[in-house]
Formats: structure tokens, sequence, C-alpha cells
């Protein structure tokens, strides 16, 4: 392959693909410059203390449930604490059913007890602003389903998201995450859901890519030259610039 | 005619500087958009099992398991996917019990027959049992486990996946799957993240320098680019002239 040809093809499909060689090796150096721990909040929470289940009152029989509710299958029954006290989480067919596991009284989400939630789980130095109700999930809860959020004043704009079924934590978003999710954004080329590098628009830029980075490769042979050239041979190279 | 040259001797010794990088970042980057995310996690490589929980028979009841025991953070009551089994599963600081639901016997560490067992259940694919080894010391522990802890069984099957399942003996659960593609995966993963012992470290100074070198090489490869494009046939006519 000559020069010539090596040059033509590795500059026209760089054209194209330049711009966003640039969009990923940019966000490359913001996902390193990022540090992990701002961007996951994971020391923004931490699990509520466990009360101590050897000093409560006895605990119902939710057996009697599943055989009530025999049309509904039932998969897993997990008693956990939740909001200082225990429950019982009803893994069923469709969705999950949470009950007191003393009283057996339906337990439901409200906006009252995910304010306990948010301020249970948060370490942070802000104060608890807003709590938000979340039909249908949002860029900063991807496929968690419906939650509620809880929205707190420090510098980090900390964002906790629990979810509306179970009332577990379900997601810690503060201003580095947003920013790194944006240049995941640009990195997988999936302008939608961000999350998806298989789509056709990211394989397509890839191969091109691939084909500008080893043309590349390959010129850098050509254009140092570790063994002398006749000087008529350089002189047509420097020609076709 | 100064920015050309200036563009074009830029571009080429950064380019030599991080040039096998662009291309490893190419490559594996290329790998990873091409297969399919879900066949790298294994999702085709395991059944989604949720066996109904049968209570049809008598239960050891939530109350007596918790008199009998201190420090618990949960009980999770659900059924072994390869016979059906109601168990208990008992978390407590110090770890994780199992236990037989409607005896109360205590199944935890599972031994190795129903290891086998749960993993044959588990397993969507054709290949055959191959071998099982109990992974206790984190010096035996493979880097594919990552984060996971110990201990845990390896289930190998004979597919040409090279398909290996990993069971938790105090729960039966199976925590993660890995097969060829996936050590590939991982292997270009390191490669692209620039972290060759963990794999998992983004924050780290050899891709910053990297990407800093990376990110200049791109921006004087388009600055070269818009000369190559705007002023090439007015930059021959220009030489040929003089």
């Amino acid at each position: 392959m000559t020069l010539l040809t090596l040059r033509k093809l590795h500059k026209w499909v760089a054209l194209v693909v330049g711009i966003q060689l640039f969009m990923w090796t940019l966000s490359g150096l913001m996902f390193a410059l990022l540090k992990h721990e701002a961007v996951s909040g994971e020391h923004l929470t931490a699990k509520p203390q466990v009360p101590n289940l050897a000093a409560e009152a006895a605990l119902m029989d939710p057996t009697a449930w599943i055989e009530t509710d025999s049309g509904r299958i039932v998969h897993e029954v997990m008693l956990r604490p939740l909001d200082g006290g225990w429950v019982y989480h009803l893994v069923r067919d469709n969705g999950i059913e949470l009950r007191d596991a003393f009283d057996g009284a339906p337990v439901v989400i409200d906006s009252a007890r995910v304010r306990r939630f948010a301020v249970d789980h948060y370490r942070g130095s802000g104060r608890l602003v807003g709590i938000q109700f979340l039909a249908e999930p949002t860029l900063e809860t991807r496929q968690a389903g419906a939650t509620w959020r809880a929205t707190f004043d420090d510098p980090a704009e900390t964002s906790l998201y629990f979810s509306a079924d179970g009332g577990a934590l379900v997601a810690t978003r503060t201003d580095a995450w947003r920013v790194f999710d944006f240049f995941w954004m640009l990195h997988t080329m999936d302008y939608a859901g961000r999350d998806d590098f298989n789509n056709p628009l990211v394989i397509l830029v890839t191969s091109a890519s691939l084909w500008v980075a080893l043309t590349g490769v390959l010129l850098l042979f050509r254009v140092f030259r570790w063994t002398k050239v006749p000087p008529r041979e350089a002189g047509v190279d420097a020609e076709v610039t | 005619m100064i920015a050309v040259r200036l563009s074009r001797l830029s571009h080429k010794w950064l380019a030599l500087a991080i040039g096998v990088q662009l291309l490893l970042w190419s490559v594996s980057g290329f790998y990873m958009v091409v297969v399919d995310l879900d066949f790298i996690h294994g999702d085709p490589l395991v059944h989604n099992l949720k066996p109904a929980l049968d209570v049809s028979q008598q239960l050891v009841s939530f109350d007596s398991l918790r008199q009998s025991r201190s420090g618990i953070s949960a009980i999770n009551l659900r059924a072994l996917p390869d016979d059906g089994t109601a168990v208990y599963e008992i978390v407590t600081a110090t770890g994780r019990e199992l236990v037989d639901a409607q005896t109360g016997d205590r199944m935890s560490p599972l031994p190795e027959g129903r290891v086998i067992e749960l993993a044959r259940a588990y397993y969507a694919g054709n290949g055959n049992f191959k071998q099982v080894t109990l992974i206790e010391n984190v010096a035996d522990k493979p880097t594919e486990l990552q984060g996971q802890a110990l201990p845990l069984w390896r289930v190998d099957f004979d597919d040409w996946l090279e398909s290996s399942l990993y069971v938790q003996p105090d729960t039966g659960r199976l925590v993660t799957r890995r097969h060829r593609f996936w050590r590939w995966f991982d292997f270009l993963w390191s490669l692209h993240i620039m972290d060759y012992r963990e794999r998992s470290d983004v924050n780290n100074w050899l891709l910053l320098v990297a990407s800093v070198v990376g990110v200049t090489t791109v921006m004087t490869g388009l600055w070269l680019t818009i000369f190559s494009f705007d002023f090439f046939r007015r930059g021959r006519r220009k030489r040929a002239s003089q």
C-alpha cells in the first residue's frame, strides 16, 4: 500500500469519525478524572441500624397469607427490617407485597415513611428539602420502576431514590454522577437510555474508528523512517500533502 | 503553512506515543459493542428460576427461628430450585445459614453433591457437568470472581463456552457465571481501562495520562483533517507554483 493511499484512507474516515473519537477520548478522560467515590455517592448513605428482633413481640405466621391467596404464586417471603420495625416482604408473580411482621397490616410506602427512610439512610451534610413520587423510571433511576425521590441541599445536590413497592434504597445520585452519566452517554452513543452500547450507531462508528486507528498505526511505520530513504521517494511524499 | 506543518508534526509525534493504546482502545471497544452484553453476562446460560413456594406442609415458624438465634438481620423463606425443598436462609452479623423449613435441620454448608445438583438445575446450556471445586482461600480466588465473598463452589461444564457457575455453599444461590466470551471481555476491559491487575479501577494514573495524550492526539488529528480538506488543493497549487 502506498503512503498516499494509506494517508487518504486514514484521512477520509478520520474526518467522519474524528468528532466521535474526540468524544470518546474526552469522556474517557472524564471517567479517569471523576473520583469513583464521588460518582457512586457510597459515603453519603449507610444502612439504618437493625432493630433487635429477639426483643420484639411474637411474629405472625405469614404462611397463612400464602395459602389464602393460592391463586397468586409466592416465590419468596422475606422477614426484613423496615422503617424501625420488621416487615414480611412477599415476592409474588405480580409484584411485591409488604405486611407488618407483628400485626399483619399491609404496609404502604407513603411520603411520611419515605421522609423517615431518607433521614435514616443519609450520612451527608445537607438537609432534606423535598420528597417526590415518580410513577415512571427516569434517567436517574434507570430500570428501578416507580420510585420516591428524596432531595438534599448538600453541595453534591444528592438525591436518594427509594422503590415505591419495597421501600429499598435503589439509587444515590450526585452531581458527579450526573456529569459522569452525561459523558457515559457520549461514550456509549446511546442518547436515549445511555446504557445500551450494542446499538447500531456505536457499532458503525467503532468499526470506522478501528479503521482509523489501524491505518494510523500503519502510517506511523511509514512517516517515521528508521531506514535511509532514497531522496527521490522522499520528494514524492512531500508532494502529496 | 506553519499551522499545517505544526498540526502534522504534533499529530505524528503524539500518535507515536499513544498509537498502540489508541489501537487497543479501538480493538477492545469494538469487541464490547459487537458482542451482545446480555450474552456476555451469561443470561442465556442459566434458567431464570423462580420456583413457587409450597407451604402445604407444616413449616417451622419464623417466630421459633427468631427465638433460637440472636443478631438476625433478615430471614428469607424460599424453595431450592433442584427439588423444591422449602428453606429458610437466616442472615446474621456473622453470616448466612440455611435451614430445612420442614424439619428445622441445618443444611449449610451444602455438600458437594447438592451443589452439583443445584448447578445442574441452574444451567441452561447443552454441556455436561465436568468438575467441581471449592474455593475457600483468597490465594486461590480466580480474578473472574472480582469482589465476590468466599467461600464459593465453582462448577464447570464441558460446553464449548467453558461455562463455570459459582454457587454459594451457605445459601445454594447462584452468585455468578463465567464463560469464554466473558473472560475475553474482561481481558479487553482491562486493556481498555488500563488497570491490568484488579481490572476495575478507572481512576488510575496511567489511564489519566494516556487519555490526556489521547484526547490531544485526536484534537491535533482533527486540526490536521481540517487542513487536509480545506487547504488541500490550494496548498498543492501554491507549492507547485513555487
